[in-house]
């Protein structure tokens, strides 16, 4: 039963750590973009194209901590089965 | 991958295999509810989707330049519109030389931007909630941009990924590689994360209000933003890697955009 506590904390805590992180990276980029584009703001549309490049990389490691929680998720058991379980002990 | 179209549940191939490895700790009886409780559809209705995207891209395209007129009205008009659009895009990248790309390119923009949009449609699915079509289009795009390579440069494609300093060349040489083979997998792991992400989201706001699903519909602008988005993100990242690939090392590196990107 603590091996699926275990999991259960890790599907919950993954995504939620490296969406931390993700988020403080992406108010970084953002705040950069902002502040050049403040200075110049002719070249706005390289800035909007080197920031959605930089965006997208960085929104990636999320999304693969996202792709490893889902992975996680199909091995827990639902409530109901562990209900049974603890009904049967 | 055709083990994976195979299977059930969440499109993911290395859950399929822990499957099996897990019942030491449950029992059979719950293995058995885990494996009749997926109400996901096979992985071939992912590509009836996508194919449902290809026949609606075919459908517009001919009647919208079926009539053609210099002062363009309704659908050639969004198509022109959308044409110049795609087009600006490896040229903002590359410069001219972006022009001969941009067909492939945009290419990937209106499939994947169709593909997410039908999964807003009622009952639809987005064809792009499936690994194997992601990966289907990551690998073309790592085989196209290998391609592009050599045809520009010819075996000196192949300097290129030991670096600059040729003492350097052993270290660098398998680093490249490597990030070059990672690339294919980030860019379709990125896309499905993100579009079967949102379909869970959207999901499990549903379950929300069970009887009159509101609570879903806010979620949807948010939804269609992303959709364009991740369309958009794919096909400027496949640019990117082609600029990469393609580049001219004599007009030095003013025009490359993003050096280190994976």
């Amino acid at each position: 039963m603590e091996y699926f506590a275990a999991l259960a904390l890790a599907i919950g805590l993954g995504t939620a750590f490296a969406a931390l992180g993700c988020g403080i990276g992406q108010g970084n980029a953002v705040r950069g973009a902002l502040e050049g584009l403040a200075r110049q703001p002719e070249a706005a549309g390289r800035i909007q194209t080197l920031l959605i490049i930089g965006l997208a990389l960085i929104e990636s490691l999320t999304i693969y901590a996202l792709v490893l929680g889902f992975i996680l998720l199909s091995k827990l058991p639902t409530t109901a089965q562990i209900l049974e379980k603890m009904v049967i002990k | 991958m055709s083990n994976l179209s195979a299977h059930e549940n969440s499109g993911i191939l290395i859950a399929q295999a822990e499957h099996s490895a897990v019942p030491t700790t449950t029992t059979e009886k719950t293995h058995e509810a885990a494996e009749s409780s997926s109400e996901e559809p096979g992985q071939w209705v992912f590509f009836g989707y996508g194919f449902l995207a290809f026949l609606i891209l075919t459908i517009l395209a001919i009647i919208g330049t079926r009539k053609l007129k210099l002062v363009p009205k309704g659908i050639q008009n969004f198509l022109e519109m959308l044409f110049e659009t795609l087009y600006g895009i490896p040229e903002m990248v590359m410069g001219p030389r972006g022009r001969e790309y941009a067909p492939f390119v945009s290419t990937y923009f209106l499939f994947i931007v169709t593909m997410n949009l039908i999964g807003l449609l009622p009952f639809g699915r987005a064809g792009t909630a499936s690994l194997s079509v992601t990966m289907g289009l990551a690998i073309i795009a790592f085989i196209m941009v290998q391609y592009y390579g050599f045809k520009t440069h010819g075996l000196r494609y192949l300097a290129h990924f030991a670096g600059p300093v040729p003492a350097m060349a052993i270290l660098i040489f398998p680093l490249e590689i490597i990030s070059e083979f990672i690339r294919p997998v980030s860019l379709s792991f990125r896309l499905f994360g993100n579009m079967y992400g949102e379909e869970k989201v959207i999901a499990a706001l549903a379950n929300l209000s069970p009887h009159v699903p509101i609570v879903p519909l806010f979620m949807l602008p948010l939804q269609l933003l992303t959709c364009v988005l991740q369309g958009y993100v794919f096909s400027l990242l496949v640019t990117v890697y082609i600029s990469l690939a393609t580049e001219k090392h004599e007009e030095g590196h003013a025009e490359t955009s993003v050096s280190t990107a994976h």
